[in-house]
């Protein structure tokens, strides 16, 4: 090295002018502009009660398929007067605290940093590949730990930061006097099993849109256009469940105006919908319900109970032909016909469930091509079929009598396997209430 | 810790670009220290032990808790934990800033010449490449230490090694840069250094020709304070299993094993290289800085040797925090 040590303290000296320096960059009043916000940030900061929960993302980028970096991850914090915050969350699905340090900082503008270790906290941000993770090269999941504080939004009540090095927008809101911190994660969970369970996919409305969302179990919905291809492709955006519902990750689908975004369930729970506009909203439709789960090998049988008269008709006849034979078919006063269902062998398939005895249990399936039409679906008999044996006893009749146009209502809300009710949309009479 | 391949103690030279990122101006690198501490902070006692022992004394700014995530573009970090910064701080002391001020005899030299700004850091500074970071010195002014997280203080000589031997190594500089070395140094090595390439060297093969290990192989001034810094940490047998190595032939095969020779090819007596480097160095410092080098090393040594951590930490932790 060959300059001195003066040497380099002076060109250090001569050359803060390119240093951000505050005292370089704002007059006097800004810094005490600054220097007041800090102060009032830290009070607010330390006076809710019970803490703050902090809605958190890692990372901003969301172009491909990275669960655990986009998907959104809940901490509770309160803020200390002593320097010490303590953080809650849940760690290996098991709930825990932990005291670290905590500052509002000045640095360009207002700072909140988490300024020493905490193993909750900075789990997110830990280049550690021993934590087996991403391998070697030290990204771990890469979130921050020191965001700006910008705006508090007084509407939502909720405190706007912005993680500093990956710009990510994360929130605090104050958590509810007397709730309990490690019963609100189970609250989270409860909101959690109530939408994705049944892990089937939702449909979305934005606007003239209508979205397809994939994967909710994962916290990163895959997006396709309603009906488009599912076998590539997509986008992903991560999300986060809250005590309401969901929200979106903050850099999301902006030209869908769903930009910050959180999605509150509604009063009879059957919809998310945005709080910034009602007419966004996500919701399990049940006609992408029935295909979905058929598709997945679901067995739905109808309820004996749910069928109306149309339905009931239907079967009546076919039950007619069975005890007096039909040509060289012979009958038999005790065969009956015990439920119909739908399944998937091909296509989307007719069970029909008879007995010859009351007691044995046999099946018919008959193939149906089917048409997603808007929230309805088509059913047309293609004339194929596996055990055919009522076939004989004309019930190809009774078979094309599902032929039609349904809709789809499911009865407990994001839970179609409880009862999803189908009904033919020129025949109100001809409804029925599929259970697995 | 695991995963670490290989140990690179980066030094930087404070350039241009590096002054304005790491804001050098010693008139600013302390704008947030307030006058009197809360005794009502959580972290009064680190914080009075730091004040009284390092800022007071040395004007040393002992920056435990992390001031900026971006402070270093080139890593992912994060802090180190409250309960570490406390037995960084005080081993800090005691291996290093009260050795050079007994043989110096009085705070004057480090007052002077000493770093005025030491970052600690819990994460190890993982490069793209796999490998680890364990220090980092811009121009002596401050040094950031890497991996507090994963300490282990009943392996002392290893946290020597990590730590402070990257600021024996710093300090060095700062003194060569103020007086330079003598002119017949340079002469000993000349055409064996690699400034570029010179982590393909092994250890090993650095020291058959003479070095210390092979970051020493890279340039001169770098070979020059890694003789200081080495010898000051290493025990007495780490010393002779250097030299033993340094009397060797190596060679790495296609796939990069190193495999020992029957002779030493490379016609450099390694072990007679190093001792002349060495007494270079110890007159060197005893004639232009009044330091004994083996009175500096002795007492690094035995304080490695009879360090106890609870009691050096029980400085911190009986500081009374008016309760
Ligand atoms: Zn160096």
């Amino acid at each position: 090295m060959k300059k001195t040590y003066i040497q380099i303290l002076l060109a250090a000296t001569l050359l803060s002018a390119c240093s951000p320096r505050v005292a370089d960059i704002f007059d006097d009043t800004a810094v005490v502009r600054l220097e007041q916000n800090r102060d009032a940030v830290k009070e607010r900061l330390m006076k809710a009660e019970n803490g703050w929960v902090m809605q958190y993302f890692a990372v901003s980028d969301q172009t491909t398929s990275d669960t655990l970096r986009h998907k959104g991850y809940t901490f509770l914090f309160k803020f200390q007067n002593d320097g010490t915050v303590i953080v809650g969350a849940p760690v290996d699905g098991k709930y825990k605290t932990e005291t670290s340090l905590w500052d509002i900082i000045s640095d360009n503008s207002t700072v909140l940093t988490f300024n020493s270790f905490n193993s909750i906290f900075h789990y997110y941000s830990n280049p550690d590949p021993a934590l087996g993770l991403w391998g070697a090269d030290g990204t771990g999941i890469g979130g921050d730990y020191e965001f700006m504080v910008l705006e508090y939004n007084e509407k939502e009540n909720y405190q706007l930061l912005k993680g500093k090095k990956r710009s990510c927008y994360v929130r605090l809101y104050p958590m509810a006097t007397g709730q309990d911190w490690e019963e609100y994660f189970t609250k989270l969970d409860s909101m959690d099993k109530f939408l994705f369970e049944e892990n089937l996919p939702l449909g979305m409305y934005v606007e003239a849109k209508h979205l397809s969302l994939y994967n909710g179990p994962t916290h990163e919905f895959r997006v396709f256009e309603f009906g488009a291809d599912t076998l590539g492709g997509g986008e992903y955006h991560g999300f986060i469940v809250t005590e309401n519902g969901i929200r979106l990750h903050d850099n999301e689908v902006s030209e869908q105006k769903i930009n910050r975004a959180s999605f509150n369930l509604n009063a009879d729970k059957t919809r998310l919908v945005s709080v910034l506009d009602e007419n966004i909203y996500i919701e399990m439709e049940g006609s992408t319900a029935f295909e979905s789960s058929i598709a997945h090998g679901t067995v739905w049988k109808a309820d004996s109970a749910s069928l109306t008269s149309s339905i009931t008709a239907a079967i009546s006849t076919l039950e007619e032909h069975l005890h007096n034979g039909v040509g060289s078919a012979k009958g038999n006063k005790n065969a009956r016909i015990l439920r119909v269902g739908f399944s998937k062998a091909n296509k989307v398939t007719l069970d029909v469930y008879y007995s010859s005895n009351g007691k044995n249990e046999l099946k018919d399936q008959y193939y149906f091509d089917y048409k997603m039409e808007g929230g309805n679906i088509q059913l047309t008999y293609d004339g194929n079929y596996g055990q055919h044996n009522l076939i004989n006893y004309n019930g190809e009749d009774f078979v094309k009598a599902f032929d039609g146009t349904y809709s789809f209502k499911i009865l407990e809300p994001f839970h179609p396997s409880k009862g999803l009710q189908m009904s033919k949309t020129d025949d109100a009479n001809f409804t029925m209430t599929l259970e697995q | 810790m695991k995963n670490i391949r290989y140990i690179l103690i980066l030094v930087l030279v404070a350039g241009i670009a590096s002054s304005c990122k790491e804001k050098l101006d010693p008139q600013s690198i302390f704008p947030e220290v307030s006058e009197s501490l809360d005794p009502a902070s959580y972290s009064f006692q680190l914080d009075s032990f730091c004040k009284k022992n390092f800022q007071e004394i040395y004007n040393v700014e002992f920056r435990y808790q992390m001031q900026d995530i971006s402070s270093n573009m080139n890593f992912n970090l994060v802090p180190c934990t409250y309960d570490d910064a406390i037995t960084m701080a005080v081993m800090a002391k005691y291996l290093w800033w009260d050795v050079y001020t007994k043989v110096t005899g009085s705070h004057e030299f480090l007052q002077k010449y000493g770093p005025r700004i030491i970052c600690l850091i819990g994460s190890a500074g993982h490069n793209a490449t796999g490998s680890v970071t364990l220090g980092v010195a811009q121009g002596g002014l401050k040094v950031t230490l890497h991996a507090l997280n994963y300490i282990d203080p009943s392996n002392v000589a290893t946290l020597n090694e990590y730590y402070f031997k990257t600021m024996h190594h710093e300090f060095s500089h700062i003194l060569h840069q103020t007086k330079t070395y003598p002119a017949e140094f340079r002469t000993i090595s000349a055409g064996w250094y690699k400034p570029n390439g010179w982590e393909e060297r092994s250890e090993q093969e650095a020291r058959s020709l003479g070095f210390t290990g092979n970051y020493g192989s890279s340039q001169e001034r770098e070979d020059f304070v890694e003789i200081i810094a080495n010898y000051i940490v290493k025990t007495d047998d780490e010393w002779a299993s250097m030299m033993s190595d340094a009397a060797k032939g190596w060679k790495q095969d296609d796939n990069g094993t190193l495999h020992q020779l029957e002779d030493d090819p490379d016609g450099v007596d390694g072990p007679a290289v190093i001792e002349q480097k060495l007494t270079i160095a110890r007159t060197w410092l005893h004639d232009e800085w009044n330091i004994e080098l083996d009175s500096l090393r002795k007492e690094v040594q035995t304080r490695q040797a009879n360090m106890n951590i609870d009691s050096l930490r029980n400085q911190v932790l009986t500081i009374g925090t008016g309760e």
